[in-house]
């Protein structure tokens, strides 16, 4: 995750301390804080057990003429949280394995260093360095150095050891400055292959951190680990499970640092539109600080809603009371009574247009997401927002300026489609609006690209069209290219070719019938 | 064979001694450090750099060798260079009080560190 960040003229990296559990890893972060004058902050705890993450800052030495600025974090060492530790080591640019001497510990060390290597092999880009922290050296029948490298050799893992004891903070500086020398061995990589970021981090807090982790998870890992080990000390689990334990977690993280007069680091690009009294005057759009938990889905979503909100302009009102806000590429969408005073109200709506969302997840475009957001007058407004692809509808607009045969050929395929996207999206358990507009062009299979109802407008699913009724569908949804295709309609028949010639398929045969039937009418 | 913190203890026990480290010259990090008088974070970071001009002029000038130390006089300070041989990308750094040290015996001392160092 190594960055050039300008504004601080400083190179970023993360140094990751991973080991098995009670190995030392939080207590060589702390002792390194001491060693620097920082400040390690977990966010969660529970009988010593780290459950998040211990993270410290440091700014130091000189890489290229740029101060080094290094994200110091810790994983959680107990197996049931393996997938938060995974996400971690994802972002290592270094990791400092620390290593229980101890003989019993030993052999359980090698088996998280071999999975350690199997983690650090999906890292895209250079290599991820590793530098062996052998910890409680002090221990009596501490295991020797050498057997120790013997392993290491057996494991065919080409590491360098520093011997430690974390409880005296010996070893510990020497381990963590081969860890930043690993690193930078990396950023000399990506500078060299020119892919070293020049942004200011996404993650550059422990609070951002934080809010990574929890947004992708559902509180079941909290729920695990408090079952495991033992009630969580902030509150127990409520409804929102993981939400209620990691809320307070950032709450304590905020108010220890501003304790300290360190603050908080506020979110990049913090961004809102301008909204000066709510009576008459558009809602806010989503900023980028919209709190997690009120965004699905909840890792995407914000890249997702980034990307939406970068360019849009004032929300627009339509003559049914929506508020609409377009974007290069997205359309921002909020239904008229999709406003809630209380935030609570609007996550339930929130969760059940998720649901919605995810019982569709087959059918509909990927590209799209869920965003409560404060709407700049003490209230909230629940938005969708949808990435334009080019559907349907804009394969026949482009079809009508290439001759009657292509008219021909994209008539009778738009038809086909059509019918196919009515059978297939039956059986949905929300029933999707169809039409041209609302069928992803060029998609196998068919996907929807359209807006998803709100849940209060939805209507069940299930409901199967008739022939008749499928042709006065396509005939509305046809009306708009009629004008280009009377002057050369003729053509279009002849081109169309006999429904019955069997040279085509079932599904094309009934198609063109379809368009014949309606050419005629017309 | 000594430890860091043995090997800067005995570089503190020099005449005129102030403060010592031992310093990563890729990135400006100090492996570890002793006593007072100036900002080791500082000065090791800064001297990195005097290292990295000292090479790069080498190159330049085509000479196929290497550093042992590098000898620095200020008005009141010895600042003394010695770049460990067992252990390339790393030297120790010392600051002397001129009054009080005598600068043969400190790069002596430095040397004799650098060979016992054992990391």
């Amino acid at each position: 995750m190594a960055f050039l960040d300008l504004a601080r003229e400083a190179i970023v990296v993360r140094i990751v301390y991973d080991g098995a559990p009670m190995a030392g890893k939080t207590t060589s972060v702390r002792a390194l804080a001491a060693g620097v004058g920082g400040r390690a902050v977990t966010p969660s705890e529970v009988e010593g057990r780290t459950l998040y993450f211990d993270w410290l800052d440091y700014t130091g030495g000189l890489f290229e003429g740029r101060r080094i600025h290094c994200q110091i974090v810790s994983v959680p060492g107990q197996a049931l949280l393996a997938s938060r530790r995974r996400r971690i080591l994802e972002s290592a640019d270094a990791v400092v394995f620390v290593s229980d001497s101890t003989p019993e510990p030993h052999a359980a060390a090698c088996d998280y260093l071999t999975s350690l290597s199997g983690a650090l092999r999906d890292v895209p880009g250079p290599p991820v360095g590793v530098i062996v922290q052998a910890n409680k050296r002090d221990h009596p029948r501490a295991v020797p150095v050498s057997e120790l490298r013997a392993t290491l050799d057996r494991a065919g893992l080409d590491v360098g050891v520093v011997e430690s004891i974390a409880t005296e903070g010996t070893g510990i500086r020497e381990a963590f400055v081969f860890a930043v020398r690993l690193a930078l061995d990396r950023v000399r990589e990506l500078m060299r292959t020119d892919t070293l970021p020049a942004t200011r981090p996404a993650i550059d807090t422990p609070e951002a951190l934080l809010a990574y982790l929890c947004a992708d998870e559902d509180g079941a890992l909290d729920l695990a680990a408090a079952s495991t080990f033992g009630p969580a000390p902030e509150t127990g689990a409520d409804a929102a499970g993981g939400v209620a334990v990691a809320i307070p977690a950032i709450e304590a993280i905020s108010l220890a640092l501003q304790r300290e007069g360190a603050g908080t680091a506020p979110w990049p690009g913090r961004r809102r539109t301008r909204v000066s009294t709510y009576r008459g005057a558009p809602p806010a759009l989503p900023g980028h600080d919209v709190p997690s938990g009120l965004i699905w889905p909840p890792v995407g979503g914000r890249l997702r809603l980034h990307e939406a909100v970068a360019s849009s302009g004032e929300p627009r009102r339509d003559t049914n009371g929506d508020w609409r806000a377009t974007a290069s590429g997205w359309e921002l969408h909020s239904p008229a009574d999709a406003a809630f005073t209380a935030v609570e109200a609007g996550r339930g709506a929130l969760l059940a247009w998720a649901g919605a969302h995810a019982s569709a997840a087959a059918i509909i475009s990927e590209r799209r997401c869920l965003v409560l957001a404060d709407d700049g007058a003490g209230a909230y407004r629940l938005w969708q927002a949808v990435a334009a692809e080019p559907s349907l509808h804009d394969g026949l607009g482009r079809a009508l300026d290439d001759g009657p045969a292509a008219i021909a050929t994209a008539l009778v395929q738009l038809t086909a489609q059509l019918l196919d996207a009515a059978d297939a999206w039956a059986a949905c358990p929300v029933q999707l609006p169809l039409g041209l507009r609302a069928i992803g062009l060029g998609r196998d299979p068919l996907r929807f690209v359209g807006r998803m109802p709100y849940p209060a407008a939805a209507s069940a699913a299930g409901t199967v069209l008739t022939d008749t009724a499928r042709l006065r569908r396509l005939g509305v949804e046809l009306a708009f290219a009629m004008p280009a295709i009377r002057p050369v309609q003729a053509a279009v028949e002849r081109a169309l070719g006999d429904p019955t010639d069997g040279l085509a398929g079932r599904r094309t045969q009934t198609a063109r019938r379809f368009v014949r039937t309606l050419l005629a009418a017309a | 064979m000594a430890n860091l913190n043995d090997a800067l203890g005995t570089i503190l026990k020099l005449d005129g001694a102030m403060c010592a480290a031992l310093v990563d010259a890729n990135s400006g990090m100090m492996l570890g450090s002793q006593g007072t008088g100036v900002d080791l974070e500082v000065a090791a970071a800064g001297n990195t750099e005097v290292v990295r001009a000292k090479l790069k002029t080498m190159k330049s000038l085509g000479l196929n060798d290497k550093i042992e130390d590098i000898l620095i006089t200020l008005g009141k300070q010895y600042h003394i260079i010695r770049l460990v041989d067992s252990k390339p990308g790393l030297f120790f750094y010392v600051v002397l009080d001129k009054t009080k040290s005598n600068l043969a015996m400190a790069r002596r001392a430095c040397q004799d560190v650098e060979k016992d160092l054992a990391l």
